[in-house]
Formats: structure tokens, C-alpha cells, sequence
């Protein structure tokens, strides 16, 4: 019994861990303030982990497995996603300053055609982004 | 300029209050004219249908077509800071 109490309260530990870091991390993404250097995070999230993997070791009841699972899958896929973050353009071919920019045309949300020479004689700020999500 | 459908761009553009011109390029057939295709790991949600996604870059363009300023994300989880973007359109579009 004193080992399910054990277990339970570093699931619950490694869960609130997890959660806290999980939501700094997104509000510094909402604040455009996340720091290059996120080794403090990558550390945090694997302790949450790598905490409730010895919760489960130490076994716990649901009460503590449950949270226990949550903090092993947020530490686990922070770390992933930073790892694969990284992005990469073809140094050959990416625009550069004092380059023209490229005649192109789209659709817009509405579905009507756009051509960049309506462009022709403003300044412009373009912004490529992924997606909305 | 993103990889979103046009009915995605118009069913989302309201949540965050943009008044700019929102254009799809989920071919990315002008991502590759500007070579901003990320040629790193496709890190998108299953439900993604492109191919690939642009690197998140931010370009000024002076009224003769030339790119005046780049800010290219070396890391998708790291966007310019607004303040940097707003510094670089005081230095390049109103010197």
C-alpha cells in the first residue's frame, strides 16, 4: 500500500511537471518568446518522463498511473518535435537581399486569382508561413 | 502565403483578425520561385496534404521589386519577434 502511495505521488509529480512546462512552453510560442537555447525545457520534459516511468515502476493505482502515462507522453513529445524542428532551404536557390522578386500568381481565401503585379510600385511585406495549424 | 486550401484560409483568418492578403500555395509552386521550400523533416499533422511546408520567412520589398530584408526561421518553433520585423520595416520602408 505504502508503495501504491509512493508511486502515486510522483505520477501526480511528474504530471503537474509535464502540464506546467507544456503551458510555459505555449505561452512563450503566443508571446513569439521562445528561447533558442531550450535545454531547460528538454530537461524538464524528459524529468516529467522519465518520473513517470518510476511511477509506474513503484506501482500505482489509476490515480496515479493516468497522470503518470500523461507526463511520459508530453515529455516525450516535446522533445521529439524540437528535434525535428530544425528547417533547412536549398542555399542555391532561396531568394536573397537585392534579388527581384519573382513574378508569381495564387488564390486568395476567396478563391480569386492574385497576381504580383499588382505589387508593382508598393512596398511590400511578404510573410511565408506553414499552415494554422 | 501558406500551404492552407483556400477555404481553409477563409474559415481561419478571423480567429487571429488579418486584414492582409492571405494566399494559398499548397503546391507550393511559389514557395519553390522564392526557394523556401523546407528541405528538413516534414513535421506536419497527418491531416496535412502537402507535400512539404514553406520555412516561415519574412520579406520586404521596396516599390521597384527589389527584397530589401530576409528573415528566414532557422527553427519552425522560433518566429521573428514582431518588434524585429516593425525595426526592419522603420530602417528599410521609411529611412
Amino acid at each position: 500500500m505504502a508503495r501504491n502511495k509512493t508511486g502515486t505521488k510522483i505520477g501526480l509529480a511528474a504530471a503537474t511537471i509535464a502540464v506546467v512546462t507544456a503551458w510555459y512552453w505555449f505561452y512563450l510560442v503566443d508571446e513569439v518568446a521562445l528561447p533558442s537555447d531550450r535545454s531547460l525545457f528538454v530537461v524538464l520534459f524528459l524529468l516529467a518522463a522519465a518520473l513517470g516511468v518510476l511511477a509506474l515502476v513503484k506501482r500505482t493505482s489509476w490515480l496515479g498511473a493516468a497522470p503518470a502515462l500523461l507526463a511520459i507522453a508530453i515529455g516525450l513529445f516535446f522533445p521529439v518535435t524540437m528535434s525535428v524542428s530544425e528547417q533547412i532551404v536549398a542555399r542555391d536557390t532561396v531568394i536573397e537581399v537585392g534579388d527581384t522578386l519573382p513574378q508569381f500568381t495564387s488564390v486568395d481565401g476567396s478563391g480569386n486569382a492574385f497576381d504580383s503585379g499588382v505589387l508593382n510600385g508598393h512596398l511590400v511585406l511578404i510573410k511565408f508561413f506553414r499552415a494554422h495549424w | 502565403m501558406s500551404v492552407d486550401l483556400p477555404e481553409v484560409i477563409a474559415d481561419r483568418r478571423h480567429l487571429h483578425g488579418l486584414n492582409a492578403t492571405m494566399l494559398s500555395d499548397q503546391q507550393l509552386a511559389v514557395t519553390d520561385l522564392f526557394g523556401l521550400r523546407n528541405q528538413g523533416f516534414h513535421s506536419a499533422p497527418g491531416t496535412e496534404e502537402a507535400a512539404a511546408l514553406p520555412v516561415p520567412a519574412t520579406l520586404l520589398v521596396d516599390r521597384d521589386g527589389t527584397v530589401l530584408w530576409i528573415d528566414l526561421s532557422e527553427n519552425y518553433q522560433r518566429r521573428s519577434d514582431p518588434s524585429v520585423v516593425l525595426a526592419a520595416m522603420r530602417t528599410h520602408f521609411d529611412p
